[in-house]
């Protein structure tokens, strides 16, 4: 009995550390609701575990109806467009591809018909990816010659000096503690917490009631209150319209830029520590390149998730919707 | 990989259970193979450092034991050279660089030697102390070379104790290698509990203390006196509750397998002089210190004055031993200069202090916390903004932290549930009994409900 026992305990530990490295089965045990998705309540929640916000994460079911455009459509796209939700079928383009907004993507191979790339990126991250460059994460496929091929001797060494051990501490904490008897457990230590210390999980924070990311609030490039100059947001604006000119060169026929609104910038729109970045760039009388933008329709209505960082489906459908009217009219 | 991690509990509930299901010469295999992937799993290429430093004390040992005169010696010198080598390299080389661009630059000349944009391998000064003892035992014939590669290299990467201690010695730990160790329901009951209640220090108290400490070290002059003293005070249970966590979490995971790792901290703020304190504090370095280092440059036997010179020049290295830091040498200096002026005032003094044990704590405990926001401080001039404002008494232009009210009041519950715990408890009771279930469960309820997980490094991996 003891012997089993151990065996026992020996296969449910071995496995729950295998799963730390093992996103794929992770991923197809939650596709499998053997494990629940740690998400499910929304990715504020998951790290606060404040029961006040849990709600829902609703999967938004909207796909385009009516004849999709003849245009492919390239998304360079932060986590509000991440496939999990915004489904391709959403989007009125004949063809579609996404890559992450910041990864870096040197085959990009183009094709023929009408290309429209869309550059979506959250606020709080624009300073990063415009301050200092144009974006130019996306690179054309080069043909392989002796010129850029990679020493040998270096591709090893790279590949020793680079290499990690494949474990997340995360995908073993979502098999193990996402359940709803664990959230119980994570819900009372999280109340405790707070009504005691008055503490949240250090990337949270709650303003006006409502939660909100840490990076959005806490000291840094990414916070929302953060002083930023005039002179940075023309170079911003500059090194936007450069993106632009850059893409068109590479035989794009047209690029867009999408600035989706904090959730906190919304929350503190008429705080005077408020740096007004999405509006001061996309209000700038040099901004040339067009920009499909929600700000208007999100500062006069809530669309974010409660527990959620995120859109939620009318938020997500209203950008949705405009995304389309320009791939239509580039039709 | 982090102790207070959930791979570390998986890794470690999987490979003890393995251990007692496998014979012994598996057993040895495990073990290693189980170090070498806990190595691995903080930046894997700084493995081949442990590697070639492995390989060359393996066969320097057996070559100094097989040789006899001055090639004994020579094998041994080779042995140190590579230790030594690869410390200078990876923790000392910049340092050393930039103070000899700064001092050529007085003379108007340039230093052309490069700086190289290394990260220090994790643990190296621990791992090259403990290779060092090895040959430098072998030298001495009080220990036997060991002959087998694989337990030699356990030896070195036992994993408990790898990236931080207990540096041990050869004589402790190889014969243990060798050993069948059964499974033990009060070893693995005493074990448990000590990896408990070292988890309570770390992630309750450290690095929930940690959050004050960090507030005041980052802008130092950014705060008023009270709150760096506040700061600095917070700083010297936050360093022994990190440090001395990680120890009980160490000699805890050996124990459960059966081995005894050496004790490494013994209530060391209820040291009543300095030189009590470092008998308590961090015991496998300071024992090293003295072994190889204090007792063969004369330690007290050649004089007064030789006797203060050995202790300057092993607090000197110690502190430079911690970091690559001008404020580490000073705070191994600070250290040697309050045993040095103890001395002098024992020998000198006309008069004897009249002795009070309450207040000589008291005052090595202060002594201790000046000295740390020298360890702490990031660079000189942050450590004197703090000491400035904490020995001008600027006590009364205003206080801040970034706590609640409540949650301050906790620090200091549980810095005090420290002291007595030390006072009164030293040895957590593991008899079998209901008490000790309570304890072992309570700790771990604490532990979650109070714990904070921040996946914070230990602050003695940086060495």
């Amino acid at each position: 009995m003891k012997k089993a026992l151990k065996y026992i305990a020996l296969v449910f530990f071995g496995f729950l550390w295998f799963l730390g490295g093992s996103r794929d089965t992770v991923v197809a045990l939650v596709d499998a609701e053997i494990i629940k998705d740690d998400y499910r309540y929304g990715d504020l929640y998951r790290l606060s575990n404040l029961p006040e916000y849990k709600a829902e994460v609703i999967k938004c079911t909207n796909s385009f109806k009516g004849d999709k455009a003849n245009v492919s459509m390239f998304l360079a796209g932060d986590s509000f467009t991440e496939l999990g939700r915004v489904k391709p079928a959403e989007y009125a383009a004949s063809s579609f591809k996404r890559v992450f907004v910041a990864d870096r993507n040197d085959s990009l191979v183009l094709g023929g018909g009408k290309k429209i790339l869309v550059i979506e990126t959250v606020e709080r991250h624009l300073r990063e990816r415009f301050s200092e460059k144009p974006w130019d994460n996306w690179q054309k496929l080069k043909p392989q010659t002796a010129a850029n091929e990679v020493p040998f001797f270096e591709r090893v060494s790279k590949s020793i000096l680079d290499y990690e051990v494949p474990y997340k501490e995360e995908m073993s904490e979502a098999t193990l503690f996402s359940s709803d008897w664990a959230l119980w457990f994570r819900e009372k230590k999280a109340l405790l917490n707070y009504k005691v210390f008055g503490k949240v999980d250090p990337k949270v924070h709650i303003i006006n009631g409502e939660l909100v990311y840490y990076l959005d609030v806490d000291p840094g490039v990414s916070s929302v209150y953060d002083e930023v100059t005039d002179e940075e947001v023309s170079r911003i604006v500059k090194h936007a319209n450069l993106t632009r000119e850059n893409y068109r060169a590479m035989g794009f026929d047209e690029v867009y830029l999408s600035i989706i609104p904090n959730k906190t910038s919304l929350l503190i729109k008429n705080d005077d520590k408020y740096n007004h970045l999405l509006e001061r760039v996309e209000n700038h009388p040099d901004l040339t390149i067009p920009t499909i933008s929600v700000w208007k329709e999100f500062s006069q209505q809530n669309y974010y998730q409660k527990g959620d960082s995120h859109w939620n489906c009318d938020g997500q459908k209203i950008w949705v919707d405009k995304v389309n009217e320009k791939l239509i009219a580039n039709n | 990989m982090l102790f207070d991690s959930l791979q570390f509990i998986l890794f470690y509930i999987v490979v003890t259970i393995l251990y007692f299901s496998i014979r012994h010469r598996g057993r040895v295999w495990l073990l290693l193979l189980a170090s070498s992937y806990f190595y691995l799993v903080f930046k894997p290429v700084y493995i081949l450092i442990l590697l070639v430093t492995i390989i060359v004390d393996y066969f320097a040992g057996i070559w100094i034991a097989k040789s006899e005169g001055k090639k004994r010696k020579w094998f041994l010198v080779a042995s140190l050279i590579a230790n030594i080598g690869f410390l200078a390299f990876f923790k000392y080389w910049n340092f050393f660089n930039d103070n000899l661009t700064n001092l050529l630059d007085i003379f108007g000349m340039i230093n052309h030697l490069p700086d190289y944009e290394t990260e220090l391998p994790i643990g190296l000064s621990f791992h090259t102390f403990q290779a060092m003892s090895y040959t430098i035992e072998v030298y001495r014939r009080k220990q036997k070379p060991e002959k087998d590669f694989i337990i030699y290299s356990l030896y070195v990467m036992f994993y408990p104790q790898l990236v931080a201690g207990p540096i041990e010695r050869p004589q402790n730990m190889l014969h243990q290698f060798h050993t069948y160790f059964k499974y033990n329901w009060e070893n693995m009951k005493s074990g448990l509990m000590l990896m408990a209640w070292g988890l309570f220090k770390k992630v309750v108290i450290s690095n929930r203390l940690a959050e004050m400490v960090d507030y005041c070290f980052d802008n130092p002059s950014d705060h008023p006196g009270l709150t760096l003293l506040v700061g600095s005070v917070f700083y010297s249970f936050q360093i022994y509750c990190d440090f001395s966590g990680y120890s009980d979490i160490a000699i805890g995971a050996g124990r459960t397998m059966g081995f005894t790792l050496m004790r490494n901290f013994d209530v060391p703020y209820l040291s009543k002089s300095i030189s009590e304190f470092w008998r308590r504090w961090h015991i496998s370095l300071s024992t090293w210190f003295k072994d190889y280092l204090y007792i063969p440059l004369g330690g007290s036997r050649e004089g007064e004055w030789k006797f203060y010179r050995n202790l300057a020049i092993v607090f000197l290295i110690s502190g430079l031993w911690h970091g690559a830091a001008w404020t580490f040498i000073v705070w191994g200096g600070l250290h040697a200069m309050f045993q040095i002026l103890a001395q002098l005032r024992d020998r000198y003094l006309p008069f004897k202090f009249p002795k009070n044990d309450f207040l000589s704590v008291v005052f090595t405990f202060i002594l201790v916390t000046l000295a740390w926001v020298f360890f702490r401080a990031k660079g000189m001039h942050n450590a004197k903004i703090i000491l400035t404002k904490i020995l001008s008494f600027d006590f009364f232009s205003g206080y801040s932290m970034p706590y609640s009210v409540n949650e301050f009041i906790f620090c200091w519950l549980l810095i005090l549930g420290l002291f007595l715990k030390d006072v009164y408890a030293k040895e957590i009771n593991t008899k079998s009994s209901p008490a000790f279930y309570f304890k072992f469960v309570g700790l771990a309820v604490l532990c979650y409900l109070f714990g904070n997980f921040s996946g914070e490094q230990f602050i003695y991996f940086q060495f």
